[in-house]
């Protein structure tokens, strides 16, 4: 099942990033969708990273996440101050390990 | 050197500085592939068969907490429609390319290779689509690398470590930078508040409307802005 899954989504990735070099005329986007897609980026990955900063394995919001939510901040600033996925990751994780 | 492989090795330098991001990345997926309880063989080939990253993490982390695999799929492909955009930006470029041009460079375009090479497009550079080979192929190798090296690594790893929380951390590395207008951090805010209330649904079915209606108001305030 999980290959099949891979694989669907593998062709669903690949559909978007080929669908305007495929040359038909019929899949323009319109203008008006335009505005909206360039937001789908943002809107999913700050969903994730609410879910995985506020809610723990048990589901209850905010119990047990005050370390993570530190984390989360202190790597924020260091992502706007460093552009840098590497030390944006180990600026969370330092503080993470030290608070728990 | 030909005109043609110089504009290619152009796109490879280009690309080099990126990798300082691409890398840890690729890292960050191998190990967590396998933390999320995915096979060493399904972590490897996920990076050749979805070839994104962000994609690929939030496969890994949906499929490991049980989501539905409509759910799973979904998200990924909702995540994945930013592509058309980039696709759309360079068509008229590209569109008349030969079907082999064209099907190895759709597989090839991410964030990082669209970025990198759209300048050479806007400037009618004829060449450009050999800059875009470049780039594109640069990534994919490092992408490949560095996540066969998170699997053996991830492997070794123990898992008290929280590695996990590197991945909500990566995509604030990805998303903050760019929150710099009233409608994306309206998008992401909305987003978020959906994303925590919304636990409950069944299916997991909260990254969806997150990110729907997430878009919604993100492009509504934009297009209410340009009015």
């Amino acid at each position: 099942m999980i290959w099949l899954v891979m694989i669907a989504s593998g062709l669903a990735n690949f559909a978007a990033r080929y669908s305007m070099f495929s040359g038909f005329k019929l899949l323009k986007i319109p203008k008006y969708l335009e505005e909206y897609f360039r937001f789908a980026p943002t809107a999913a990955l700050s969903a994730i990273i609410a879910a995985s900063v506020f809610v723990d394995e048990n589901g209850l919001l905010f119990e047990g996440s005050v370390s993570k939510i530190y984390a989360a901040m202190f790597a924020s600033c260091i992502a706007l101050l460093s552009r840098s996925i590497l030390f944006t990751i180990i600026a969370g994780l330092s503080v993470l390990w030290i608070l728990s | 050197m030909q005109a043609n492989s110089r504009e290619f090795w152009k796109g490879v330098l280009a690309q080099m500085p990126l990798q300082l991001g691409v890398v840890p990345f690729g890292l960050v997926f191998g190990v967590l592939g396998v933390a999320s309880g995915l096979s060493t063989a399904q972590t490897i080939l996920m990076s050749s068969i979805i070839f994104g990253g962000a994609s690929q993490v939030v496969f890994a982390q949906l499929w490991s907490i049980g989501a539905s695999p409509v759910v799973t799929g979904g998200s990924v492909a909702i995540i994945n429609l930013r592509h058309i955009i980039y696709s759309a930006n360079i068509s008229k470029y590209i569109s008349t390319l030969s079907l082999r041009w064209r099907l190895a460079l759709g597989y090839l375009l991410t964030d990082e290779a669209f970025a990198v090479s759209l300048q050479e497009f806007e400037n009618n550079n004829k060449l450009a689509h050999y800059h875009l080979l470049g780039g594109g192929l640069t990534l994919w190798v490092f992408w490949q690398i560095s996540t066969v090296t998170g699997v053996l690594l991830g492997t070794k790893i123990p898992t008290n470590l929280n590695l996990e929380f590197a991945i909500p951390l990566t995509f604030i590395a990805i998303i903050l930078p760019k929150l710099k207008s009233f409608s994306h951090l309206s998008a992401a805010l909305t987003a978020s508040i959906i994303a925590i209330f919304g636990q409950d649904l069944p299916n997991n079915l909260w990254i969806i409307f997150a990110a729907l209606i997430g878009m919604a108001v993100g492009g509504y305030i934009e297009k209410s802005k340009s009015q």
